[in-house]
């Protein structure tokens, strides 16, 4: 398989707590690869030694197939742009001078190119404003056009929506898609906002304390989602024994709802609980989100 | 490393530091040349040009812990290295940054002060070698001081932080010069002269000074005086011969020591 990223058992230790754990993680090119895991759970630090903010402990990791042990590591990052917590911007620049200042930085000769960038990020029309004028929404997308500089072919996002209003949200996933389908740009993004995450995501890593507990597809995700029936009854008691009888999984959500995993039988579920007095005041079939699976997955994790 | 200089001088047209900087250096000026005229000397182009090595350290303490620290707090330093650049090109980018442009504020008090000096007809004693010596001195007293500032704002990236610690760099040298001074300058023999209606001067008499701390004692202040950055500038301004080819040799082993220690500290340095 062709990985524009994989770690081989990376670790990293701060003094004594070991915040990435042999972790193995793998993104295929033109994927939007979205990792999910709680605060502290080893995201930032990740994507810290991936940009070589840092250095691993132990383990190794290779970008566009180049090791970060080969003395070429220098020259993969080229291929690479990130935006880690906040976009690298001057702020008494305007979003011109940050790119002229990016091309230089990267030692494009001249400035072609600029205006198309600004273009795609929807600053193109800022002109002299200073960057720190710019709403949060603008300075984010500013920094996704830094990171569009040089044609990057893997960019790393850091919690990018983070603060941003719903309209800038959108404008973010927009983009994220279009580069990702016109430019063939491989990302990965770190989020909490996991519900955002599964509308533009093609693949996912579940991380918690320090490793990735799993990697999954979103059509493979999609199959794994259960489909559950959630039914609202005045007896409890009476329904678990049935459910128990009848070995249906279940799980009680509170003092009067009960999630079902199984394809039933309506009529003969109302019918049997009827008889033992258990009268079913409301039915509704939900199916799983990203949120319940990454639940239940870290849930799984902690208890094993 | 061109990359990394061409970026950052593109970024310093836009720094307000780097223009309050260069103002200062004419406000330098304009005080030292109005200060020394008030005291009707003729013979003193040398001290108004080697004046500014006094105060520029300051200047180089604001402009490095701000602009160095500006590159921190703004990600910059973190964006050069995930677009692929070393961390020892950074530091050394940063640092012939700081260089060049305190040079630069150095070459605009020395080139307003000679203006002025020619209109003023401002003169000197001191021979065109020794001036030389001080100008290479001068230089790399800035080299010295640059690099010292560069060190500190790159291993703590804290502007403020920086910013503290360099003034309290400066002020502690300032109370170490005045101190060594102290020792240095203390004469070995009181000395009792008559001076002729020729304008001749005999010494009379010559009576041990009780306070003298003794040869090792002023010979140990004098190399430390070659040294320390501003202790260097006093001896520059004295025009002191036999420190002057000191401070050349001693500067360039403190830059060398301090600038490879930096890059040693920031490529192991954990980065954010």
């Amino acid at each position: 398989m062709n990985y524009i990223l994989e770690t081989n058992n990376l670790s990293k230790n701060y003094r004594r707590s070991k915040v990435l754990n042999d972790l193995n993680m793998h993104i295929e090119k033109n994927a939007i690869y979205g990792l999910i895991g709680k605060n502290g759970a080893g995201k930032t630090t990740l994507i810290r030694l991936i940009c070589g903010l840092q250095k691993p402990t132990s383990g190794t990791y290779s970008i566009c197939g180049i090791s970060n042990k080969s003395k070429d590591i220098n020259k993969a990052r080229k291929r690479i742009g990130a935006i880690i917590e906040s976009p690298s911007l001057c702020l008494n620049m305007s979003a011109e001078d940050n790119l002229k200042k990016q091309y230089k930085i990267t030692g494009i000769p001249n400035y072609e190119g600029i205006y198309d960038i600004l273009n795609i990020v929807k600053l193109d029309n800022t002109k002299n404003k200073k960057v720190k004028h710019f709403s949060l929404g603008m300075k984010q997308r500013l920094g996704l056009a830094i990171a569009l500089v040089g044609s990057p072919d893997f960019i790393i996002l850091d919690e990018p929506i983070n603060g941003l209003d719903p309209e800038g949200i959108i404008e973010i996933r927009e983009l994220i898609l279009k580069l990702n389908k016109e430019k063939g740009i491989t990302f990965l993004i770190s989020s909490h906002y996991l519900d955002e995450l599964s509308k533009i995501a093609t693949c996912y890593g579940f991380l918690n304390n320090g490793k990735i507990v799993k990697e999954i597809s979103q059509k493979e995700l999609e199959q794994n989602f259960k489909k559950k029936i959630q039914i609202k009854i005045d007896n409890v008691k009476e329904c678990v024994r049935y459910l128990e009888e009848s070995s249906i999984p279940y799980k009680i959500i509170s003092d009067d709802i009960i999630d079902i995993y199984e394809k039933i039988n309506v009529s003969e579920l109302i019918t049997a609980l009827s008889k033992r007095n258990c009268t079913v005041n409301k039915f509704q079939e939900k199916e799983e989100t990203l949120e319940n699976y990454y639940l239940n997955l870290i849930g799984g994790a902690e208890n094993d | 490393m061109i990359k990394l200089l061409r970026a950052g001088f593109f970024r310093l047209r836009k720094e307000i530091i780097f223009w309050l900087f260069i103002i200062s250096s004419v406000v330098v000026a304009i005080f030292s040349l109005n200060h020394w005229q008030s005291s009707n000397e003729t013979y003193v182009l040398d001290k108004i040009i080697n004046n500014f090595t006094l105060y520029i350290g300051f200047f180089i303490a604001l402009f490095v812990s701000i602009y160095v620290g500006k590159e921190y707090s703004e990600g910059i330093i973190r964006n050069k290295i995930i677009v692929g650049h070393s961390r020892a090109s950074i530091y050394i980018s940063k640092l012939i940054i700081s260089i060049v442009v305190s040079l630069l504020c150095e070459l605009i008090y020395v080139i307003i002060v000679l203006i002025v000096g020619k209109i003023l007809d401002i003169k000197t004693h001191v021979t065109l070698q020794k001036m030389a010596m001080c100008i290479i001195d001068s230089i790399l007293m800035i080299a010295l001081y640059c690099s010292i500032f560069n060190f500190i704002s790159m291993i703590f990236s804290d502007i403020t932080l920086s910013t503290i610690i360099n003034v309290i760099i400066l002020v502690v040298s300032f109370i170490i010069t005045f101190y060594l001074f102290n020792i240095s300058n203390n004469p070995k023999y009181f000395e009792s002269t008559i001076t002729d209606a020729d304008g001749n001067t005999t010494v009379i008499s010559q009576n041990p000074n009780p306070f003298y701390p003794g040869d090792e004692k002023v010979g140990f202040a004098k190399t430390v005086e070659c040294l320390i950055p501003f202790s260097q500038a006093q001896i520059i301004i004295n025009v002191e011969e036999e420190s002057l080819y000191k401070i050349l040799i001693f500067s360039v082993i403190e830059i060398c020591i301090i600038n490879m220690g930096g890059i040693y500290i920031i490529s192991k340095k954990q980065l954010k």
